[in-house]
């Protein structure tokens, strides 16, 4: 028995992490707001850390551009127990 | 600091010092950083070299780069938050109180505060090799108020601002016998 996902099922999960980060990202952009913190420091460390996030996520998808998304991704195969309990002498 | 947003400012009330943390404290949160964020490059090179053949596998390949990627993205975010729970630890000065405002976490603050009147004692200290080079250090007041003990950390110039406080408190205590 095998058990696949396709590997686009990977980049959504990917993408609703990415999603969850920016949500909390943005609470703490908005505490800065809200206490008046938003000094020439704070927008500097705001900025590199936007910079930085977009260079991260450009690099991963500049590096996946040739990947087939509808490949299998093999979660489970029962061969490997199989494979395993096999080349096991008793 | 917007401190109408943390305390109801009152009408003769006007905010003397915005105190935060000097700087160089942060640097030690600066230097994990950096380390954690060199991690995944020594996890690539020993995993290439030890298992060639799995990293020929597109699939592992595209696991490796989701995984380092939200790896960073997760680092970048921890940064972040550092940074701004470091910087919203402050301390207010006005010409009638002190507000203490610790940001302990993302969703959690404290926010205490001292009527400058009620200091009875003020001591600063200058503690270490970068606090002296640095010229930063912890305030201690001493109050009759329900915080018995409120202490200013790790601020730049403590023996000035203890002057600076102990003329405010005095102001504020002629103030107050006046009424």
């Amino acid at each position: 028995m095998i058990v696949s996902i396709p590997l686009y099922v990977i980049l959504f999960i990917y993408l609703a992490y990415a999603f969850v980060l920016a949500l909390f990202s943005f609470v703490n952009f908005r505490h800065l707001h809200h206490n008046g913190a938003l000094t020439f420091l704070s927008l500097s460390i705001t900025f590199l850390v936007i910079c930085l996030v977009a260079s991260t996520i450009f690099f991963t998808f500049v590096l996946l551009s040739g990947v087939d998304w509808k490949l299998p991704l093999v979660l489970w195969n029962s061969d490997w127990i199989s494979n395993t309990l096999n080349s096991i002498n008793f | 600091m917007n401190l109408d947003s943390i305390v109801k400012i009152k009408s003769y009330e006007k905010v003397v010092y915005v105190l935060r943390r000097h700087g160089i404290t942060f640097f030690p949160y600066l230097t994990i950083f950096i380390a954690i964020l060199l991690i995944p490059i020594v996890v690539f090179w020993f995993f290439s070299t030890t298992f060639t053949g799995a990293m020929q596998n597109p699939n592992t390949y595209t696991l490796i780069i989701f995984a380092g990627s939200a790896y960073y993205l997760s680092t970048f975010l921890f940064f972040y938050s550092f940074f701004v729970e470091f910087y919203l630890d402050a301390w207010i000065v006005t010409n009638d109180r002190l507000v203490d405002v610790h940001q302990i976490s993302l969703f959690a603050r404290t926010v205490a505060e001292v009527d400058l009147y009620q200091i009875q004692d003020v001591s600063s200290e200058v503690h270490g090799f970068f606090p002296t080079i640095f010229n930063y250090g912890n305030i201690y007041l001493q109050t009759a108020g329900p915080i018995p003990k409120f202490i200013i950390h790790n601020v730049h110039r403590p023996d000035k601002l203890r002057e600076a406080i102990i003329e405010l408190a005095s102001e504020d205590k002629k103030f107050h016998s006046g009424k």
